[in-house]
């Protein structure tokens, strides 16, 4: 008989490995949903038209926020899927335990996420440049922003992150419903509930104060901090509720 | 060394005690079978043993460290059975393959050699083989880990009598080239008995003996002759199992702890019991079997 | 060969088939005798089932140990299996013959007779 020891760090980076091999076909489904997404930004997705002193004008403004929004839907539902019960048990054939598990799954989902949000702004540019080759020139009233490589990068960091922050949220998410099924009906409820009524604090509901916090911070640095911070945190809650979750029960 | 060892263990499921006060010690380089009857508790035991569950109370130990959520346990551990489900999106080969970058011992020739004998395809997905493929090659898998502590539960359900019998004599020489700690459940004892050193009989959750398979050959002997002369013969003995044979012959499994030639002296017929049958006796609700119903 | 569901224990019968090879001189005095994991392999069986034959053997003075290299036939490993069987195996059968003579009411005359014919065919069959 002969007993091998092994180290958290060296099992997280197998088990990362593996997971980045065993589930390839998320990143299948996030190409598909990017291209869905670019077909329906590519009609212009705001229209504004009127008439007036005898000319008809209208206006088309062209955004990638379809591209952006369908790669959150795809970060949100990635993630619930990875805490579901075969793909759990699926790393408790290799070695693991509960801590090397989550470490794996949160280094996963950020490789999914640093993927996602390349690829999310890389099509969302695409989807200018398709626009440019197909509109009449003489129509075109310019870009709302110039593209230098910075704008990318923090373009894509930006990106990165918040699509990170989906990924977060839908792990809690399934780490919840794996506690209890009943979750299953009561998160959308709360989600739903929460979006209509909203609380509100100083006249302001809480939904617009979230909101406001993330999406209204213009410093760079500073957002990067409270968006990392929000998944740290995330992350940590999802692996407490869990931490003594039984596996092939 | 013990590898594992339990002491008052107990999992409770809905107030029911599926394992109910367990102290058990195995040794290291043991081949030992769990036997028991349908819900006596064995999945559930070997389950806490692997770590995949945790204990409502009393303690678990294996190799010194409490299985659920040891690194080490895990590492030079494996429970196998019927119901694992492989990740989807691997071949079997490039299960292999994972198998040998988590497993240290990983023996990646022995595995390929039993890949083709059994004539698996590597680009086969675990999920489309049948119930039996699917157990034999879970078996490779774990017999390749060389886990110095492996774990069979109900390893050979739905594989044939040939590859039932050709997996216990890879699993027997497996071991004799690479000596570990080995638990094997399975329903059909007489088929792994003769490659079993120790049984360990559970029923109710709870242990009802753990010995070594020759002295469980040695545990009781089946004693036939006349009802009269048997039945006033047995009154200080120990009787698992009585069974009427005609209305003046009779047929009894008692204890053995008295010295055989007192029962062939008295002209009864002496029989040994199986270390299977002797399980079935010590686990029945009752004296009687099955024809006890129809009377 | 050992028979897993027969009445005698396994490691009765490996003994038993240690000391056959014995006597048909397979094995003589100071040789090696196999392990018990070749034993083990050879039968089919649990390597503790094996060496508990072994140590039969070793009790019987049929083989000795040589630390670390394994067990050895002893000089009068060929006397002692023959004295055991008479006392032991013949012994049993004889008396299985008279349980049994006693349940079919065979006088002991006639036992006797019985047991007389078939050492005459016996020898008969060797000539």
């Amino acid at each position: 008989m002969s007993l091998n020891k092994v180290t958290t760090r060296q099992i997280v980076m197998k088990q990362y490995q593996y997971k980045l091999k065993a589930y390839y076909q998320v990143f299948n489904s996030m190409v598909i949903l990017q291209v869905i997404a670019l077909l329906f930004s590519t009609g212009g997705i705001m229209f504004r038209g009127g008439r007036g002193f005898g000319l008809d004008i209208s206006l088309n403004t062209y955004t990638a926020d379809m591209i952006i929004i369908f790669t959150f839907l795809w970060a949100f539902i990635n993630a619930i899927t990875i805490t579901t019960k075969a793909y759990r048990e699926d790393d408790f054939i290799f070695v693991t335990n509960r801590q090397t598990q989550h470490l794996s799954n949160m280094l996963f989902l950020i490789t999914a996420s640093v993927i996602g949000g390349v690829t999310a702004v890389l099509v969302g540019y695409l989807n200018d440049i398709i626009f440019f080759f197909t509109t009449d020139p003489k129509t075109f009233a310019g870009y709302s922003e110039l593209i230098t490589p910075f704008d990318v990068l923090t373009g894509v960091v930006a990106t990165s992150l918040y699509v990170l922050m989906f990924c977060a949220a839908g792990y809690l998410v399934g780490v919840i419903i794996q506690l209890n099924r009943i979750f299953t009906v009561i998160i959308p409820v709360l989600i739903i509930g929460f979006l209509i009524v909203g609380g509100q604090t100083e006249g302001i509901p809480v939904n617009v104060r979230i909101y406001l916090f993330y999406v209204g911070e213009t410093d760079v640095l500073l957002f990067m901090l409270k968006s990392l911070v929000t998944s740290a945190l995330i992350f940590a809650g999802s692996f407490f509720l869990l931490r003594n979750k039984e596996v092939r029960v | 060394m013990n590898v594992i060892e339990t002491t008052g263990l107990t999992k409770t499921y809905r107030r029911m005690n599926a394992v109910d006060d367990f102290t058990v010690t195995i040794n290291d380089n043991t081949i030992t079978g769990v036997i028991g009857r349908n819900g006596a508790g064995k999945t559930t035991l070997l389950k806490m043993l692997a770590g995949l569950i945790k204990e409502t109370s009393g303690d678990v130990r294996v190799f010194h460290e409490h299985p659920f959520n040891s690194l080490y346990a895990s590492a030079n551990s494996i429970l196998i059975d019927d119901q694992m489900l492989f990740p989807e999106a691997l071949t079997l080969s490039e299960l292999l393959a994972q198998g040998a970058r988590f497993y240290p011992g990983w023996d990646e020739a022995f595995a390929q050699q039993l890949f083709d004998y059994f004539s698996f395809e590597p680009k086969q997905i675990h999920e489309h083989l049948s119930k039996g493929k699917k157990s034999t090659f879970n078996m490779i898998f774990g017999l390749a880990t060389r886990c110095a502590l492996t774990i069979f539960d109900e390893p050979t359900t739905g594989m044939d009598a040939a590859v039932r019998k050709d997996m216990y004599r890879v699993l027997l020489k497996d071991y004799l080239a690479h000596p570990r700690t080995i638990l094997i459940s399975s329903h059909h004892l007489e088929e792994v008995e003769h490659i079993l050193e120790n049984i360990l009989l559970i029923d109710d959750g709870t242990l009802h003996l753990h010995k070594s398979v020759e002295e469980l050959k040695e545990y009781a002997v089946r004693l036939t002759g006349p009802t009269a002369l048997l039945g006033q013969w047995l009154y200080n003995k120990d009787v698992l199992h009585k069974k009427q044979h005609s209305s003046d012959m009779m047929e009894v499994v008692v204890k053995r702890d008295f010295p055989l030639e007192q029962a062939e002296r008295m002209g009864f017929h002496v029989t040994p019991v199986a270390p299977s049958d002797v399980c079935i006796y010590l686990t029945a609700k009752s004296e009687g079997g099955i024809d006890d119903v129809f009377k | 060969m050992v028979d897993i569901n027969g009445s005698k224990p396994i490691y009765i019968q490996i003994a038993e088939w240690v000391e056959n090879e014995i006597l048909r001189g397979h094995f003589k005095p100071n040789d090696k005798v196999h392990s018990q994991y070749t034993l083990a392999d050879m039968f089919n069986i649990n390597p503790a089932t094996a060496a508990k034959g072994l140590n039969v053997l070793h009790d019987d003075r049929i083989v000795y140990n040589k630390r670390g290299l394994g067990k050895f036939v002893t000089d009068d490993a060929k006397a002692i299996i023959l004295e055991k069987r008479k006392n032991e195996t013949l012994k049993r059968l004889l008396r299985d013959v008279v349980i049994e003579a006693n349940h079919l009411q065979i006088d002991e005359q006639e036992l006797r007779d019985m047991l007389e014919d078939v050492i005459r065919d016996h020898k008969g069959e060797k000539t």
